[in-house]
């Protein structure tokens, strides 16, 4: 096992060259006779003994491995959604709830699939039920902070924040890791991804810095249920995250909130604005959003 | 009568495969005068990585600087490219490809490896470092003090062993 991230900011290190110098030629060479040896007894021992060939090797990347969160299958936890309605109508249902004395309002897209996009929603976009920002946007240069990938193409990369969240072939995938395979799977199959803040890895309180208070909003995983929350008081990361938690939330990842532009239709077709103060103008400005799926 | 037969067990062991058998000849020390298929040629470090492989001459190569879990390559003609890799695993690559040879690259603290063929200031007491080709590529870096002290005493070192090997 190689330790090279073992390495503090004071030190140096010459790259290909073993600690031990140039050790004496003659033990080297028996050194080097004796790996030979040794691969071509390995080498025999392959050829002698081969079996017929196993089967195909499992992708590195298997969705069908990891958590599927649309499917509909009973949880041990009853969904907050309605979903007796069999019309197909897309839609966002808004729940009211309080959790902790914090009063939240959870979004539930039905019948529309998620994807991410760069730039101002069309408000006059029927098909799009919910969109809110999803990703932060870094103050010094204007980029978007973390990894981001767009319709398979990756636009930034970088750990900012270990929260993720990926959409698979129109199925979200919400996490935290330093590394995701959903990253390299968003490029390789047209799907999105992106980082903040996770608020809550598999039902346990996740702390972060930030302790100001805020309104605050998350997209969240509840026994394979998916949906957005925003409080409509200002409260602290820590607070929001342990009224997610107590709402039996397993995965929360944090999207833009404070002030952040959004709406939703409702069932009737009715628009309505989650913040209708757009500050605009921001090139890499971006939301997630869950469009009509056609029939 | 020894070096025959040992030059025969390895002729027969990598049969069909001459640059193995070149290698291992001149590594048991029989074959010194004969140059690998590969020596007049730059070496190249591959980075490869998911569904992009990054093929960059290690002479052209100026210094890589990491960007949380990954790292950016700027080569000599004024570009960079991000590779998903983390500064420590491409450490370990150029080790692995460049053997020895990969001497001309230092690991500097977390956050940088450089070739040291680019090093044009040293500047301890403003902390700074600077890499140019002295014909169009300059890069002023940061580092700690204590990591710039250090490299100047390397380099001092090394101009130094050349020196005797001169003299």
């Amino acid at each position: 096992m190689k330790r090279t991230d073992e390495i503090q900011d004071n030190e140096l290190r010459v790259i290909g060259r073993s600690s031990a110098g140039n050790a004496g030629g003659k033990s080297r060479r028996w050194l080097w006779a004796l790996c030979f040896g040794a691969v071509a007894a390995a080498v025999a021992a392959v050829v002698l003994t081969r079996k017929p060939d196993v089967g195909p090797v499992a992708e590195v990347f298997d969705p069908s491995a990891a958590t599927v969160f649309r499917e509909k299958a009973p949880g041990p936890v009853k969904w907050l959604g309605d979903y007796s309605g069999t019309d197909g109508t897309a839609y966002t249902e808004l729940i009211q709830r309080t959790v902790n004395d914090i009063p939240l309002d959870i979004y539930i897209p039905h019948n529309a699939k998620p994807q991410l996009m760069v730039g101002t929603p069309d408000i006059c976009d029927g098909s799009i039920v919910l969109v809110t920002q999803a990703a932060d946007i870094r103050a010094d240069n204007g980029n978007i902070n973390g990894a981001f990938v767009l319709a398979g193409k990756p636009m930034a990369w970088g750990l900012s924040k270990k929260g993720y969240v990926g959409i698979i072939r129109d199925t979200v995938h919400v996490g935290v890791a330093d590394n995701s395979p959903l990253f390299e799977a968003a490029t390789e199959t047209g799907g999105y991804f992106f980082r903040q803040y996770a608020l809550v890895d598999n039902g346990v309180l996740v702390e972060n810095e930030p302790k100001n208070k805020a309104v605050r909003k998350a997209i969240c995983d509840r026994g394979g249920e998916i949906f957005v929350v925003m409080t409509r008081t200002r409260e602290s990361f820590h607070d929001f995250a342990q009224a997610l938690v107590d709402l039996d939330v397993d995965n929360a990842v944090y999207l833009v909130g404070a002030d952040s532009y959004g709406f939703f239709r409702d069932r009737q077709g009715r628009l309505s604005y989650i913040q209708a103060t757009h500050g605009g103008g921001r090139r890499y400005e971006n939301y997630i959003k869950w469009v009509k799926v056609e029939q | 009568m020894y070096e025959s037969l040992v030059q025969g067990i390895v002729h027969t062991l990598f049969r069909g495969f001459i640059h193995l058998e070149k290698i291992c000849l001149r590594e048991l020390g029989y074959l010194v005068n004969l140059p690998l298929p590969s020596e007049n040629v730059v070496k190249h470090i591959v980075i490869s990585k998911g569904t992009e492989l990054l093929r960059v001459p290690a002479d052209r190569l100026m210094y890589i600087s990491s960007d949380g879990n990954y790292s950016n390559v700027f080569t000599r003609d004024g570009r960079s490219r991000l590779v998903c890799m983390q500064l420590g695993q491409i450490e370990d690559l150029i080790g692995d490809q460049l053997g020895d040879s990969g001497g001309s690259f230092l690991r500097l603290g977390r956050s940088l490896i450089i070739n040291v063929d680019f090093i044009y200031l040293i500047d301890v007491g403003r902390q700074q470092l600077v890499l140019s080709d002295c014909s169009g590529s300059w890069h002023e870096l940061t580092a700690s003090r204590e990591v710039l002290v250090k490299l100047k005493a390397y380099m001092e070192s090394i101009m130094k062993i050349e020196s005797d090997e001169k003299n």
